[in-house]
């Protein structure tokens, strides 16, 4: 039975695991520095982000170094669905992420349970591909050695509690990112009407199609706007301290393939609700704003879906996304001197003098402030940043950090 | 010799087949999905004197995602199903699999988790864990079926003839659509169209699923699966009406190398060559960008 996060006086004695999505090296070192208790990451095969970038096992090895260096975890997701001609090939590739010093694999195929626990000392968790709800099936994973589990994405709350108190297993839930349509695993739409395997990493994303909808008699039952499947995206921000509380071990977000800036934003808030309610949980209050950056860095809009059991209207879209181009993000700080009061920034997004922005980064409380000098590289003073990556100077008063991240303040 | 397993939609289909198919595969109320129908535990008797009767196997899913606060009714109906004469019953989640050791259930145990039943390896994990059937993904090739019937002793049942389901979720995506857009529920059953193609839906208290626009006719595979030894030929009658259902089913009977051409014709002419061979022969991609 998971136990042990408030002691005797109800303080928190137990944080829980802030886990981020890397998609490669570079998003990898910003969730650690952001926050990040530790990464899931994909390596060069095996996992369900084919078409992403991912690791080499020389990026594995790095991102190791780095992460334990800090102190924090690095996952790797070996969750495809395995066919014939690769059952041979898991072996020598379990072995080799093992020599990486990797912390826990993610796997849905039971296959590569058996040869982790038989050929290494790798800490296996299930991946939410199994779709696992309920304890009889989490005590069946604990006999086979998983150690921890990644609930399906449609657990309830209720649910989640009886698990807690019911198995031995760490419990995973997912508190921010995109959803599946479906149940994760059930899902071959992608197969079908494009060949792409979706089980295999090769999704293509059919539930975000508009479909024409029928009757059994094929009579239209069109609305204003076509038929889609496409859900909501989730956040569980609000739940956190309830999150905490019930024992969950690990707050997972979604998104290997998202920017740095979407990464550093989300983790960044997460850590400080999560830091926030351990250090006073008596006095925790709820902060809006951290609402409205998250609301301002996704491009999709997000509910919270099943974790209070009301997943009927809202959480999927009518009318058509609406995707926003995020350009909110306007630069990285490279470096700050003091002694000129002047932060040396690469370019994003286009930004100009007069503008109000937010600097934001793991060592500092979010900063407003008016752009009102800006100097090229040739400390020629200009009115307006439009080239990407363009080096410049702007002043601020206060004292920031190189990796803190400049966005557009939005209402 | 591959037996013939047919999925029925109602008793009358059983018995109007019972002598062309040598098993039947039936869902349980409010524990199977994407079955062409389920059926209350007093219908499930009644279809297990007929199989007993006609000296056929029966078959019986529980193969829906079972939620923790459905443990009990799962329970339950597992127990239930010992009093029967089931030759197996088929599972997704791995709730079952925990159960039948913790209730020491008498039958055995189908592993049918739908798109994940791909290769021997994992086969022959749930073998060793006692589980002697597979129902087989329709979403691998012919020479992968075939590949796996050589690497293992499990029994495996292979989808040749039906719609193949393509989307399960536990959201009821089209009442919700239906009720945004403020029309009137139409039942159960829907179609969804894309690219002058319709999608089958069915959308019911257990959620929504979606099946393939065509139906896969393995009719003349089934030759090559039989000499190859594989257990059992599945057949949905989803979506199919009873004259179809019979003619299909005789097909997949008496086809034999001699009559395969024209019995595939009679197919041909029967749905006016309205299905595919699903992925027997194709292999999806999933590197996109190594593949282009």
């Amino acid at each position: 039975m998971n136990s042990g996060i408030k002691n005797e006086k109800d303080n928190i004695i137990k944080k829980p695991e802030l886990l981020a999505p890397a998609g490669d090296l570079e998003r990898l070192k910003w969730a650690i520095i952001y926050g990040a208790d530790a990464v899931y990451i994909g390596g060069p095969a095996f996992g369900l982000r084919a078409n992403a970038t991912n690791f080499s096992f020389e990026d594995i090895k790095e991102g190791v170094i780095f992460a334990h260096s800090r102190g924090k975890r690095v996952h790797v997701t070996i969750n495809i669905v395995l066919h014939n001609k690769e059952t041979t090939l898991l072996i020598e590739y379990l072995k080799k992420i093992a020599s990486l010093g990797v912390d826990a694999i993610i796997v849905s195929d039971p296959t590569v349970i058996y040869l982790a626990k038989k050929h290494t000392n790798l800490e296996i968790h299930l991946s939410t591909q199994q779709s696992t709800l309920n304890k009889e099936a989490i005590c069946f994973w604990e006999k086979e050695g998983v150690t921890r589990v990644v609930l399906g994405r449609e657990t309830a709350k209720e649910d989640i509690i009886d698990i807690i108190n019911n198995t031995n297993v760490e419990i995973e839930s997912f508190i921010h990112g995109a959803m599946c349509a479906s149940y994760s695993g059930r899902c071959v739409l992608s197969n079908f009407l494009t060949a792409r395997d979706a089980n295999r990493g090769g999704c293509s994303q059919i539930c975000r199609w508009d479909f024409k909808l029928s009757d059994e008699n094929k009579k239209s039952l069109s609305g204003e706007k076509d038929f889609t499947l496409c859900a909501k995206d989730l956040t569980m921000l609000k739940y956190i301290p309830e999150m905490i509380d019930i024992g969950i071990s690990s707050f997972k977000i979604e998104g290997r393939m998202r920017s740095i800036y979407y990464i550093a934003t989300v983790v960044n808030i997460y850590r400080r609700v999560i830091d926030e309610y351990c250090h006073n949980p008596k006095h925790y209050q709820y902060n809006k704003e951290y609402e409205r950056i998250l609301s301002n860095c996704a491009n999709r809009e997000s509910i919270t879906q099943f974790y209070d059991g009301n997943y009927y209207s809202d959480c999927q879209y009518y009318n058509g996304r609406e995707e926003m181009s995020n350009q909110d993000f306007l630069g990285v700080i490279l470096d700050y001197d003091k002694s000129t009061s002047l932060a040396t920034i690469e370019q994003r997004n286009y930004f100009k003098k007069g503008d109000i922005v937010e600097i934001f980064g793991p060592e500092i409380a979010t900063k407003t402030l008016v752009i009102d000098e800006i100097y090229d590289e040739n400390d020629n003073q200009i009115d307006i940043v439009r080239h990407p990556k363009q080096i410049v100077k702007i002043r601020i008063n206060e004292q920031i950090y190189p990796n803190n991240l400049m966005r557009i303040k939005r209402s | 010799m591959s037996k013939i397993m047919l999925m029925p939609s109602n008793i009358n289909q059983i018995e109007e087949n019972i002598n062309d198919v040598d098993s039947v595969l039936i869902g349980l109320n409010d524990l199977a999905i994407n079955m062409p129908s389920t059926f209350s535990f007093d219908e499930i008797t009644k279809i297990s004197q007929i199989t007993d009767d006609n000296n056929k196997e029966l078959f019986v899913a529980v193969n829906k995602n079972v939620h923790n606060n459905e443990l009990s009714l799962l329970e339950k109906s597992l127990l239930k199903l010992a009093n029967l004469n089931v030759a197996g019953v088929l599972y997704y989640d791995i709730a079952v699999v925990n159960l039948k050791d913790k209730l020491k259930l008498p039958y055995d145990l189908v592993w049918a988790q739908e798109h994940l039943t791909t290769n021997y390896a994992t086969i022959n994990y749930w073998l060793s864990h006692g589980v002697k059937y597979t129902l087989i993904s329709s979403e691998i090739t012919l020479d992968e079926i075939i590949d796996i019937k050589k690497q293992t002793k499990s029994k495996l049942i292979v989808p040749l003839f039906g719609h193949l389901s393509m989307f399960t979720t536990i959201r009821p995506v089209v009442n919700n659509y239906l009720e945004h857009f403020k029309m009137q529920h139409q039942g159960h059953h829907y179609y969804i169209s894309k690219e002058g193609k319709d999608y089958p839906v069915v959308a019911n208290k257990e959620g929504t699923t979606i099946y393939s626009s065509y139906f896969l006719n393995g009719l003349e595979e089934s030759l090559i699966l039989k000499n190859e030894g594989i257990d059992y030929l599945l057949i949905s009658s989803f979506n199919i009406d009873n004259l179809k259902l019979k003619e299909v089913i005789k097909s997949f009977k008496i086809v034999n190398k001699d009559n395969v051409d024209q019995m595939a014709k009679n197919i041909y002419n029967l749905f006016d060559g309205k299905y595919d061979k699903g992925f027997l022969y194709k292999e999806t991609v999933y590197k996109v960008k190594n593949n282009e």
